[in-house]
């Protein structure tokens, strides 16, 4: 359970899985960094994810930036919960989970 | 160490302690004012501000409990339930409850009793007529509840919290970077926010680091937000209420009337806008961007460190004491550099010596000032007390206040609610009438206890008062007599008659009731007063009513004096009682035939010579100095050999070995570090009038037995 990081011969996959708050912000932090080393493309799978609070949200804005600056892509699998997308959506904080497909 | 969570989970309780005193407050108002909309509107408002900050601090059973009362205020808001005396008691039993769930875990506190408030949610819901829905155990479970107060809490929407018109706020809200680290959500607050109305929020990422350097439980996520609602500016603030410390609030009344979001000009385009996530990443940039610029200011400094935005700040009060303590030592150090710069004939040391002088005065004034805070908290709790006791009692009492805003030293205050509890029982269970009495004499039904507090110089003076029956100085005279207090046949003034009701043990009640008639509560009156340094006046006219003012120092850490000395011992006479100084040279004790009086300006004036009051027998100088004080006993001469100046004394307590020596309320050590005395001018005066008094029946006692032999 919790956050793991899966790595492929062209990209690496990291999965969400319950509630991804601050608690678990350091461990999404250390793979996200991770999978970026290794110069290949980077997916997050939402689809285990039961909660998505703001050091998530900017944790996944940081490394869509990461990406671009990398020009590796960067994108989503799965759906959130709808309360999840909601209350992100509610917030503002929606329109930050947004794909980079490689430059 | 404390957690940052644990920081804020006392930063609620503390809060939230003032909230619910608040709504304590309000309830007892509106028990009176049945139809004042404002106050319900002032009830629900508290007890949504302690649902949803509890939520959000992990009280959730505080949370869910409060959910139950806050519906109950929403049908007394919407017309379909009104006030009762019953919906009224039982709000403040259950604030009892909600008490002890914020107290939870804190030393020394009792639990919420999960019966009682079971009950008391049964009760409320067949006020309300709503169904029933909870846990075992009395309180309902939190997940149920958080959900049910999540939803229902929406139906509040619209209606809003002190409904008025429709208008359109502008909301920036920038959490510091340490928000979260003390569990607290910010989607939460948003999500309360939108529970007022028609909520649009846009985030900005513009703080956001590079992957790398960002601490990931840093909180760089800022909103700039349009609420279109009809709650007042206070209600939107009040969702921030317990994090307004850790961030930067702006609301900003938009428009001046929008009926509806429509209405909202090219500002909501950008936010629809913003919602289509192509678009919405550069637009909110740009956003952001200028938001960040907003934000930051000279040195990268931002705007919630700046000093206009923090008007106050949560100090705990030992941290206030420790200063303080601190502050008396460099008081203490900086009266020895005077008389070190005075001994030596140096023009830069004396430079120097005075500058520190004025600016330790200074340092002191400013210190004391921190110490200070308004009595209305303390006055404010007891008109639960006056409810409950006149509900108990049968009589219909109101408590009025006056002066709330006074202020006085936090250590004075914090033991003042002692003695105004007991003055209070008193004046209610032995004053007071009952309603078919009072009419009989003509008076109001309903009776008054008023609370007052006014400042007297150094002084402040609160005083308990009520419109009762008096006191009965005959019954009192009579008992002490019982008693052998007094002899038989005394004759008492009225202000000594008075002073026996605080005598330990003394009562007149011919029954003693749970309220009072014990002869406990007046002697603790007198002992918490008299540990102040202060005294008690009480003024009672027969049928009119009785008032208790008790007269208070306003600050019990340091205090101007003079400086005197007798022989080599020094002592100190606080400043606020001395009236004059003047000479007392052997022809003045010549023209008063050797007796202890000075003739001050044509008025007579009693005089203790202090040398022969303190047993102290070297060489009497040859012109002595008489300080002339007032006292409550009048006006009186202190005689001591020189007066050696001004100077301010940080009282040292004397140590539990002293604690019964009256004529002296405490130590300070001069600048030479030889201790002086603090002598109490009050109790000096006392003790040479008795001593008078003594002396007078002595020779009484002598010249009748002369007489029979």
């Amino acid at each position: 359970m919790g956050i793991t990081l899966k790595q492929y011969k062209t990209s690496n996959v990291i999965r969400l899985e319950g509630a991804v708050d601050i608690a678990a912000a350091a461990e999404f932090k250390k793979l996200l960094l991770q999978a970026f080393g290794s110069g290949k493309a980077v997916r997050v799978a939402l689809h285990g994810a039961t909660d998505l609070d703001v050091t998530a949200v900017q944790l996944i804005w940081a490394a869509r930036r990461t990406a671009q600056g990398a020009g590796v892509a960067f994108t989503f699998s799965g759906a959130l919960p709808d309360s999840v997308s909601s209350t992100l959506g509610d917030a503002g904080l929606q329109q930050f989970l947004v794909p980079l497909r490689a430059s | 160490m404390i957690s940052n969570a644990d920081q804020f989970k006392i930063a609620f309780r503390e809060e939230g302690r003032e909230v619910l005193v608040d709504l304590e407050s309000a309830l007892l108002e509106l028990n009176v004012s049945r139809s004042d909309a404002e106050l319900v509107g002032r009830v629900f408002r508290a007890l949504h501000t302690v649902k949803g900050s509890g939520a959000m601090f992990g009280f959730e059973d505080l949370a869910a409990f409060t959910h139950n009362l806050e519906n109950a205020f929403d049908e007394v808001r919407n017309g379909r339930l009104a006030i009762s005396s019953e919906l009224i008691d039982l709000t403040l039993s259950a604030l009892d409850q909600i008490r002890a769930m914020l107290e939870e875990g804190e030393a020394g506190t009792t639990q919420a009793d999960p019966f009682a408030c079971a009950e008391i949610l049964a009760k409320v819901r067949q006020l309300t007529g709503a169904p029933e829905k909870q846990s075992a155990g009395g309180r309902p479970a939190a997940s149920e509840t958080s959900n049910e107060a999540g939803c229902e809490a929406g139906s509040v929407t619209g209606a809003g919290i002190d409904a008025g018109e429709t208008r359109e706020w502008s909301i920036h809200f920038a959490p510091a970077p340490e928000f979260m680290l003390n569990g607290t959500n910010p989607l939460l607050l948003l999500r309360e926010l939108g529970q007022l109305g028609e909520l649009s929020a846009r985030a900005s990422m513009a703080a956001v680091p590079p992957l790398s350097e960002l601490d990931p439980e840093r909180c760089y996520v800022s909103w700039e937000m349009v609420l279109v609602t009809a709650v007042k500016r206070d209600a939107i603030r009040d969702v921030f209420i317990f994090v307004e410390d850790s961030c930067e609030l702006t609301i900003e009344a938009a428009t001046s009337s929008a009926s509806s979001a429509d209405s909202i000009p090219e500002r909501e385009q950008g936010l629809s806008a913003a919602r289509t996530p192509a678009a919405a990443v550069s637009a909110a940039d740009l956003a952001a961007k200028a938001l960040e610029d907003r934000r930051a200011t000279s040195g990268g400094r931002r705007a919630y460190d700046a000093p206009d935005n923090a008007s106050s700040l949560r100090v705990p009060a030992s941290k206030l004491d420790q200063f303080v303590n601190l502050v008396g030592e460099m008081v203490t150090v900086q009266a020895r550099l005077s008389e070190i710069a005075a001994q030596r004939d140096d023009a830069e040391v004396a430079a120097v010596s005075e500058e520190i002088e004025r600016l330790t005065s200074s340092l002191r004034e400013n210190s004391m000032n921190l110490r200070m805070m308004p009595i209305r908290a303390t006055f404010e709790k007891f008109r639960r007390l006056v409810h409950d006791l006149a509900r108990d009692l049968g009589k219909n009492v109101e408590l009025t206040i006056e002066g709330a805003d006074t202020e006085l030293d936090k250590t004075v205050i914090d033991q003042l609610g002692d003695p105004l509890m007991h003055l209070i029982r008193n004046s209610m269970d032995h004053g007071i009438e009952p309603p078919d009495v009072r009419r009989a004499r003509g008076k109001r039904p309903t009776a008054t206890i008023q609370l007052s507090a006014r400042h007297a110089g150094a002084s402040v003076l609160i005083g308990v008062s009520d419109d009762g029956g008096g006191i009965d100085a005959d019954a009192v005279q009579k008992r002490a007599v019982e008693r052998g207090l007094v002899a038989a046949g005394a004759q008492l003034t009225e202000s000594e008659t008075f002073a026996l009701l605080f005598e330990a043990g003394f009562s007149t009640a011919k029954q003693v009731t749970d309220v009072s008639g014990r002869g406990v509560g007046m002697d603790v009156v007198r002992q918490r007063v008299d540990s102040l340094r202060g005294s008690i006046d009480v003024c009672s006219k027969p049928g009119a009513g009785t008032r208790v003012t008790l007269r208070l120092p306003l600050t019990l850490a340091i205090i101007d004096g003079l400086l005197v000395n007798i022989g080599d011992a020094c002592f100190v006479l606080p400043l606020q009682n001395i009236l004059e100084c003047i000479e007392l040279t052997p022809a003045d004790i010549e023209r008063a035939n050797g007796k202890h009086m000075a003739n001050v300006r044509g008025e007579i004036v009693p005089y203790i010579r202090l040398r022969e009051h303190f047993n102290i027998h070297n060489l009497r100088p040859k012109i002595e100095q008489i300080m002339v004080v007032q006292t409550e006993q009048g006006r009186y001469g202190f005689v001591v050999d020189q007066v050696l100046g001004n100077c301010q004394t940080v009282i040292k307590n004397l140590g539990r070995f002293y604690r019964h020596v009256q004529l002296v309320s405490g130590a300070t050590i001069l600048g030479n570090g030889t201790v002086a005395l603090i002598l109490d001018p009050e109790r000096l005066a006392q003790d040479a009038v008795r001593a008078i008094s003594h002396r007078a029946r002595g020779r009484a006692a002598g010249a009748a037995l002369r007489d029979r032999a």
